[in-house]
Order: C-alpha cells, then structure tokens, then sequence
C-alpha cells in the first residue's frame, strides 16, 4: 500500500485505515513494529486500535453456520462422477481376448503383405535382381522426399514466412530413405490400428459413467 | 460406498485437498465426500451470509459444490483449492443477489446503510420470530447486532470481510478469490470494519 505520509519519527499520527490494518496484523513487518512504537506512547492511537480490535473480536466469533443433514446427499445426487480409474479406461483399448490380439496383429500387418507379395512377383523375374530393385526403390523414395520438400519450401515461400526451411532442409537432407519408407509404413498401419479402434469403441455399450447415491 | 473406517477411508481424511482432488479426478466417490465435509460448513456460511436466506443458501451452496465436482478436471493446482471453491461460491452469490436485486446490489455496491434505522430498514431477509421455523432460525443466526451490521455492508466488503474474519484466510488469497489487488482488498477491509464500528454505536 502506497498511502504513506506516516513519518514515525515526527509527531504526526498514522491514518486511520494504517491504525485498522495494524490491529488487524495487516501491515508490512517494518510498518508494523513503527505503528506499534507509536502507539505505545500515543493515546489517542491506542485507543482507535483498541476500537478496531473490538470489531475485529466481534467479526472473529461469528460462527459458521450447518447446512441441512442431507446436503452431502443433495449434492451427490447432482454429481456425475465418472467412478472408472483412468488406468481400467486405457485397459479397455486394448483387445480383451487371443484373438482381439490377433486381430489387431493382423490389421497392423496387413498392409505390408501387398508389398512382400509385389516385391515376391517383382524378384521371380530373372531381370530383376535385390540390389537392382533396392537402388530403384530408395531412388524413388529419395525423389519422392525431394518433391515434398520442394513443395512446402515453395508453399512458404509464397506466404512469406521462410524463417525455419533452412532447418527444414538440414534436417530433411540427413532422413536416410529406409526411414521415409518405414514412417510412411507406419502412417498406414496407424491409419488402419485407429479404424480398428473406433469400430470397437462404438461397438462397446458405455459403461463408464454412473450415478452416485 | 460408506463402510466403517478401513485404511482408505483413514488415508482419505489425512489428504491434503490436491490429492484429494487428484483421486476424485480418478472417480473416487470417498474424495468428494471429503471435500463436501471439509468445505460445506465454509461454503454454506459465506453464500448464506451473503445472500441471508436460508433456504436460497443451501440452493447456491450445492449450485457452487456442483459447479467444482463437474468441473474439477479444469482446477488449475497452482491455486490453493480453497481459493477455488471460494471464488466460485462467492460468484454464485453475487450473481444470486443481482437477480435478485439489480439496481442496488450493483458492482458499485451503493445501498449501505449506516444508521440503525437504516439497517432496521434493511433487514428485509431477516423474518420475525412469528413467521415459519425456517425463517425463525433466520432470525435468530442472522439477528444478533455483528450479524446485522455485517449484513448491512455492501456485497463486495461482505465477502472480504467474512472470508477475513470468518474464514481466517490471509489477505492475498482473498485477492485471489475476489480477482482484485492486495491493495483493493485492504481498502475493502478496513472500509467494511469502520463501517462496521459506526453501525454497532448506534445498534448498541
Ligand atoms: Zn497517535
């Protein structure tokens, strides 16, 4: 509080609301010890704390008053609490069975198996041979990375914010191209896993929410 | 849900009120129960002061409890829970009291009285001992003269002053519930207890 003219070496009483905030053990611990000092020697301070100090005793025996016996109940009964721990609601994502287990392992593998069928098809040709196919594949991968790169340098560009593709290139030049294909791999394995999921989510009856008596 | 006292129920009553709330956000019935038996008194006392209605304080006492228990997973723990349940009970009043009456209990709080014939004058919640039970219970919690000077004093001195005296809490945490200055509830304070030392010379 900065509505200080109180000089506790001078003669000059303290206002009032600082004599109040004192009774009240309000002021800052300097304050406090200076009013204090005043006070002591002040009748007429001494007295104005003393009336302050009698509301404040009256304020202090104010009891707290009980609501109704039933409150606790009332309020219960308004409250939905979802009574399921967060640890069983996670548990209940995950398959419950061998074969929900299986399930779930074959719609993460799916996608893969066109790709070792190709790749199958593309080697029995006498042509084709594996180390033929890998530098035509992270060849691919590579330009593909590139055309990407390229396209959101091109979109930033245009919006005028280019601050962070210089990171962008450093960081897109060191992804070797295996990496590019395993993450593209997960992306769809993803995609699948999550469809999964919400098919049996809206499948299961919701049983996590209940009433509280 | 209420057995005898098991280590749960033991553990329960020695929470502090965040993890408390940390194990109702988990679904535990037993933690809203607790925080009801640790905050019912306060939360009631402070509407029904505010609002001087018994009937109306146990609706917005149980409005304010309804209000934290839905919306317990938004509490912020970097505030005391306390200043939580307060500000909220303290908004559910106010709002209360300008439905209620919303030209003189404005922000500006200009109806207060000062003369005894004003907080006679004023007593317009207080029933006489000859209406119904409930309202002789009112007459008889909120008749005694601190009760009907505090009752005089505009809303927003009301709450700083209850929450001061009644509810000991220090001075920066009512800042935080009423969302003002330390320096604002200072002033508030020591405005409402000299207003308070005029009321009683003339009620005595
Ligand atoms: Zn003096």
């Amino acid at each position: 509080m900065t509505r200080g003219g109180f000089v506790p070496e001078s003669r000059m009483h303290p206002p009032q609301w600082m004599l109040d905030l004192f009774a009240d053990g309000a002021l800052a611990p300097r304050e406090q010890v200076e009013v204090e000092a005043h006070v002591a020697s002040c009748p007429h301070c001494a007295a104005e704390v003393d009336a302050s100090r009698m509301v404040i005793g009256a304020l202090s025996e104010m009891p707290r008053f009980e609501p109704a016996p039933g409150f606790p109940d009332a309020v219960m009964a308004r409250v939905q609490i979802d009574t399921v721990p967060w640890a069983v609601r996670a548990r209940r994502w995950l398959p419950q069975t061998r074969r929900g287990w299986a399930l779930v392992i074959g719609a993460l593998t799916a996608p893969l198996v066109p790709v070792v069928v190709l790749l199958a098809w593309l080697l029995s040709h006498p042509m084709v041979t594996v180390s033929g196919l890998w530098y035509w594949g992270t060849g691919h991968v590579r330009d593909t990375a590139w055309n990407v790169v390229a396209g959101v340098i091109a979109a930033a560009i245009e919006r005028g914010n280019v601050g962070w593709v210089p990171e962008l290139i450093a960081v897109a030049a060191r992804i070797p191209p295996v990496v590019l294909l395993v993450a593209a791999g997960t992306v769809v394995a993803l995609t699948f896993a999550s469809g999964w999921s919400l098919n049996r989510l809206l499948r299961t009856p919701s049983g996590g929410v209940a009433h509280a008596h | 849900m209420r057995s005898g006292p098991s280590m749960s129920n033991v553990a329960t009553i020695a929470a502090t009120d965040s993890e408390l709330v940390v194990r109702a956000r988990s679904g535990s019935e037993a933690a809203y129960r607790e925080l009801l038996a640790r905050y019912q008194r306060p939360v009631f006392s402070l509407v029904y002061r505010m609002v001087r209605n018994r009937e109306q304080a146990e609706d917005l006492a149980q409005e304010t409890f309804v209000k934290v228990f839905q919306n317990i997973t938004r509490y912020d723990p970097k505030y005391k829970f306390s200043s939580w349940i307060f500000k909220i009970a303290n908004n559910v009043a106010l709002d209360a009291l300008r439905r209620r009456n919303p030209v003189t209990i404005s922000l500006d709080g200009a109806a207060h009285a000062e003369t005894a014939e004003q907080v006679e004058a004023s007593r317009t919640d207080v029933a006489s001992e000859d209406a119904n039970p409930l309202e002789a219970l009112e007459a008889r919690q909120l008749g005694g003269a601190i009760e009907q000077a505090v009752g005089t004093l505009r809303p927003e001195y009301r709450t700083a002053i209850l929450l001061r005296h009644v509810e000991g809490r220090p001075y920066e945490e009512i800042a935080e519930i009423m969302d003002v200055p330390l320096g604002t509830v200072k002033t508030y304070i020591h405005r409402a207890r000299s207003e308070l030392r005029g009321t009683l010379a003339h009620l005595r």
